[in-house]
């Protein structure tokens, strides 16, 4: 986690959208497999026992929509049983396990995401071009902690600890409203304060805490051309897959599969390599 | 070298009908310091935004201000941004960003400067002022000092050759000020940077001024360098009342000295023979406590650590009890816990020996550190007529506090003094035995103070019983009856005012540090002027 | 305005490409993939015009403080199941402060509370949805200031629309594309849902309509901060004198 720490932001966030663009949007279920495998060991790696709770979530996701697909679903030609005059078919069970595995990835994924990217990596890619939105949102996150502040010394001053129902709700909604009235005063010292230090004098930057460098472009290299590869194969339609009327026999690429795994799989080589330098890193007695 | 100077400078708001700053002369050297001192609303703020360009307020602007030996209307405003730099009262309202290297970097960002230049001149600065270890952290984890201090380091990295300072450490605790006013020290010293600090409790500014001007209502009412104003001061005693108790005190003696140290030995010189301590006094009747605390505990998280722990306290009707601390102790928490607002986990709070089980109990009113809270509503009358439905009472104590002409104002247009006293009125009005007030003094000019404490004492001789947080050593000392130190989550050794601090060596007002060996039992300013005087007499 | 040109180019360029690719590429899932990436590029395109347009500070300031504070009204009102007050924060904003800042009003609020519920597939759509409910506003600012049952109504039916555009971004993820009778099963039995966003944002407008307003006027008529109704104030002011 913490070697993942050492690239630029952007390699992370580029990393994630290139797995996610292909997982999500693919039903070849070789693909779905892959990424389902790499989100999982990820996970763990990163969560550890905190995991579980998403995987077993995430299971049932897979589960119910593959058992309710074919209640919608009446295609396919092998017909397991009939409710009533509807058939439940093979073709739409599997579709449907498809339609499951590829949600439970992507919050497998997001997951894992938000794991690895901060608040403040987030704000660092968009202060690189977007320096104004990346302070709007650093201003928000400095006002939340203020008005919560606020609304609990209000709460205090008020005695407005304990109430129920509708009461509660025009208490809670007149300490809210007062939160607002006493933080708008400051909006002028705030802005005075802005303007005091030259905003709007010229264009902003954004101060990053580091520059990028070779090894972020390499990784981001790779992983465009892994990414670039999997699309190649997607837009040949090697790749394509379908469920209806019959499952069809091809769709397994090798190479795209591979590529694919490797993909997903690249940051745990980060991660063992991180486990294994502190094996042998000097700084440990 | 003149590096800053105002010459006849009158000044009118768009909306207002009279002139709120009118005539004001002065001029100030290169690496010069300058107090400003006046009440609330004398117009310190204005003059100071109207040094800066880019926050001067608009309106009618006549005289000249001069800044690098051009007129103002010359400067361009990148020049004014990098040159002069601002610092205001409340930290909150001037932090922009969420956490302290943001916060740091807001200036140079606005300029367009490279990232790579913006980190090390914030780095630069970081280490200069020794603020390494809160650099990464977000903003609202910090003490009340650093996030003063932080704003301090985000004004000045642009290093400025002016620094405009409003009212800096209003809202600081001691250590806090003390702090921040080393900053400046040094700032001043080593890199020569010139200041303009206005201030209405300026005992430490003093120290370190060069000059002074004294504004009342708009006017200048006496500017010149520091020594002659000592000097005017002694046959003045508008501008003494600015002066710290040192000085005042050297001054009964006919010398002008600025340090406690100095004001000591002059002291101990001219009265050798010691003052012998009198008794203590006399040990209080057993009157039954109207608030009791006993051994009570209370921490906000299950597994956090006691902000509160065994705590004891007798509070009596009758008397002003003040619990004096640093910020960040608990004090607030104290009382909170005394007012029924929080619960504690162990231990017993009990009025007029009934237990406080809730705030419903009613007999307790709780006034927060920032009074404003208290009012939700958008004027005053409004306000009070929600708290109680009794209009006899309401315009009882309005006119007895002296608020009834503020009733039909906005809450947040009034000024610090008059929201205190119209804070006192609502908790009045639920007709409470017990006053709990935190921080009644803070951010309040010395005639506010006065006004507040009288109004406390009054209270107190009606027979509420009135306990206060406060970290204001010299209003603690002129206006309570009894004292304890609040340390570590109770409050230890209560004792009567004068005992309380006349027995303390380091946390007591700086009176007593300088009559400590002469006159045991003087604990105020205005104590220690009249003993001199009838010292000098015998 | 150059920022205008270049943003109508994206849209323009961009997003027949995007369902081109869409197309080519995720053949069986085409809407999805170009929905999610028109989501996208409009939101870059709105964000890109903000980022080049000079705004005053005050307008920064009342951007994040009224995003802050719809943050703040999810994790206040918790204690209502189902009930919350971000709709009505943003549209407020909106009709007195125009419809940028309405938008963005809405898409910060998406965006920043993700941080601290999770960031997910539904951010970006969340982002429009709530961005639209604020420009929407903004655009019609003129007449739901004035009439409040208008208010009301226009936060009732946004409400719905809100839902029925987070339906069909399930929807997507579930199937790929729209099927009819799937949408109509989730619009139904989010029905609950649905409801509870009408109803609660007529409750939130409903009480923050007055408050919020006396707060923004005096806001613009103490410091003179906000477009709104400038000659009102004014004549406001002239009274008090």
């Amino acid at each position: 986690m913490c070697y993942l720490k050492t690239f630029d932001p952007t390699v992370p966030m580029m990393y994630f959208l290139c797995v996610m663009s292909i997982c999500v949007f693919t039903s070849n279920p070789y693909l779905q497999a892959c990424s389902l495998v790499g989100g999982v060991v990820m996970l763990i790696l990163l969560k550890g026992r905190k995991s579980i709770k998403l995987l077993l979530m995430c299971l049932a996701v897979i589960t119910v929509m593959g058992l309710t697909n074919p209640l919608f679903v009446h295609r396919g030609l092998t017909e397991l049983f009939y409710i009533g005059e509807a058939p439940y078919t093979l073709e739409a069970l599997l579709y449907g396990i498809s339609l499951g595995s590829s949600i439970a990835s992507l919050l497998i994924w997001f997951s894992v995401f938000n794991a690895v990217v901060s608040q403040d990596d987030i704000l660092a890619v968009f202060g690189k071009r977007l320096p104004k939105t990346a302070l709007v949102i650093s201003m928000i996150l400095g006002f939340i902690p203020k008005l919560r502040k606020q609304y609990t010394e209000l709460k205090h001053a008020q005695y407005a600890n304990s109430a129920a129902g509708t009461k509660r709700l025009h208490r809670t909604a007149a300490l809210f409203t007062a939160c607002l009235s006493a933080q708008a005063e400051s909006v002028i010292d705030i802005s005075m304060s802005m303007k005091a230090r030259g905003y709007g004098l010229k264009t902003r930057t954004y101060a990053r805490r580091r520059s990028f460098r070779r090894t972020d472009g390499a990784a981001i290299g790779i992983v465009l051309a892994l990414c670039m590869i999997c699309y190649v194969y997607i837009g040949s339609g090697k790749l394509d897959y379908w469920y209806y009327p019959r499952l069809s026999p091809g769709g397994f690429e090798p190479a795209a599969s591979g590529c694919y795994l490797l993909l997903c799989i690249m940051p745990v080589f980060f991660i063992i390599k991180e486990k294994f330098l502190w094996r042998s890193c000097p700084a440990k007695t | 070298m003149e590096i800053l100077s105002c010459k006849n400078l009158s000044f009118r708001y768009n909306s207002s009908t009279h002139d709120t700053l009118s005539d004001i002369t002065f001029s100030l050297e290169s690496s010069g310091i300058m107090l400003v001192v006046g009440k609330t609303g004398s117009g310190k703020s204005t003059l100071l935004r109207l040094l800066k360009k880019e926050i001067a307020p608009a309106g009618k602007l006549s005289g000249s201000i001069r800044i690098f030996g051009k007129d103002h209307s010359e400067l361009s405003l990148t020049e004014s941004t990098c040159s002069i730099a601002c610092v205001s009262q409340n930290p909150d309202t001037q932090t922009v960003t969420h956490k302290v290297s943001a916060e740091l970097a807001f200036a140079l960002e606005n300029l367009g400067i490279k990232p790579s230049q913006i980190l090390s001149r914030v780095g630069e600065m970081s280490a200069y002022f020794g603020i390494e270890d809160i650099y990464d952290k977000p903003i609202d984890q910090l003490s009340g000092g650093e996030k003063q201090l932080c704003c301090l380091c985000a004004a000045t990295v642009l290093s400025p050759r002016i620094l405009i300072l409003d009212e800096p450490v209003a809202q600081l605790d001691p250590i806090g000020s003390g702090k921040f006013f080393a900053a400046l020290r040094r700032l001043n010293s080593e890199l020569g940077t010139t200041m303009l600090i206005a201030e209405h409790d300026p005992d430490e500014v003093f120290e370190f001024c060069d000059s002074v001007l004294v504004l009342d209502n708009g006017r200048s009412v006496y500017y010149s360098d520091r020594e002659s104003f000592v000097a005017a001061a002694r046959n003045d005693p508008l501008l003494r009342g600015w002066l710290p108790a040192q000085t005042r005190a050297a001054l009964k003696l006919g010398k002008t000295v600025f340090t406690v140290k100095q004001a000591k030995n002059l002291l101990e010189e001219r009265f050798p023979q010691a003052d012998i301590p009198q008794a203590p006094a006399k040990p209080r009747s057993k009157a039954k406590a109207s608030l009791k605390a006993e051994n009570v505990y209370f921490r906000y998280e299950r597994s956090g650590k006691d902000v509160v722990s065994c705590l004891d306290l007798d509070v009596y009707s009758g008397e002003v009890f003040a619990a004096v601390g640093s910020n960040g102790s608990g004090k607030t928490t104290m009382l909170k816990l005394l007012s029924g607002i929080l619960r504690p986990w162990q231990g017993r709070i009990s009025i007029n020996g009934k237990a406080v089980k809730s705030h419903a109990s009613g007999s307790a009113a709780y006034m927060p550190q920032d009074p404003y809270h208290l009012f939700i509503c958008d004027t005053v009358r409004h306000e009070l007529e929600r708290t109680s439905s009794d209009k006899q009472l309401i315009h009882q104590l309005c006119t007895d506090l002296g608020v009834d002409h503020l009733l039909e104002m906005h809450p947040y247009d009034l000024s610090g003094g008059e929201v205190q006293k119209c804070a006192l009125v609502k908790l009045l009005l639920t007709q409470p035995d017990i006053l709990l007030l935190d921080e009644p003094s803070k951010g309040l000019d010395p005639q506010a103070k006065a006004i507040v404490g009288k109004t406390l004492r009054e209270l107190a001789s009606q027979g509420k019983a009135i306990c206060i947080a406060t970290h204001d050593l010299e209003f603690a000392a002129r206006f309570a009856d009894r004292c304890g130190l609040y340390f570590n989550g109770c409050i230890h050794s209560a004792a009567p005012c004068k005992e309380f601090f006349s027995q303390n060596r380091f946390y007591t007002t700086a009176s007593s540090r300088i009559a400590r060996n002469v006159f045991a039992d003087v604990v105020t300013a205005d104590e220690l002027e009249k003993r001199i005087a009838g010292g000098d007499s015998l | 305005m150059k920022a205008r040109i270049v943003s109508l180019c994206i849209f323009l360029l961009c997003i027949p490409a995007i369902c081109v690719a869409g197309v080519v590429f995720f053949r069986d899932r085409a809407v999805s993939f170009a929905s999610t990436g028109v989501v996208l590029l409009m939101l870059a395109g709105y964000f890109y015009v903000y980022e080049k347009k000079n705004s005053q500070a005050w307008e920064l300031v009342i951007v994040a403080l009224m995003s802050a504070l719809s943050v703040l009204g999810r994790i206040v009102f918790a204690f209502l199941p189902s009930l919350k007050p971000c709709s009505a924060i943003i549209i407020l904003t909106a009709v007195y402060y125009g419809r940028e800042t309405g938008f963005m009003v809405g898409a910060f609020t998406a965006l920043v509370s993700n941080f601290y519920f999770g960031q997910g597939g539904w951010t970006p759509f969340q982002m429009l949805a709530w961005g639209l409910t604020g420009y929407f506003a903004g655009m019609l600012g003129k007449w739901l200031s004035k009439n409040k049952i208008l208010l009301l109504i226009y936060s009732a039916l946004i409400g719905v629309f809100f839902s029925l555009l987070m339906d069909i971004y399930t929807c997507l993820w579930m199937d790929g594309k729209v099927i009819v009778s799937r949408y109509i099963v989730q619009v139904s039995s989010a029905a609950r849902v649905t409801v509870s966003y009408a109803v609660s944002n007529i409750i939130f407008t409903g009480l923050f309509m007055q408050p919020f307003g006396r707060v923004f006027k005096r806001l613009c008529i103490k410091y003179g901060i906000g477009t709104y109704t400038t000659e009102a104030a004014a004549s406001e002011r002239t009274e008090v004198k």
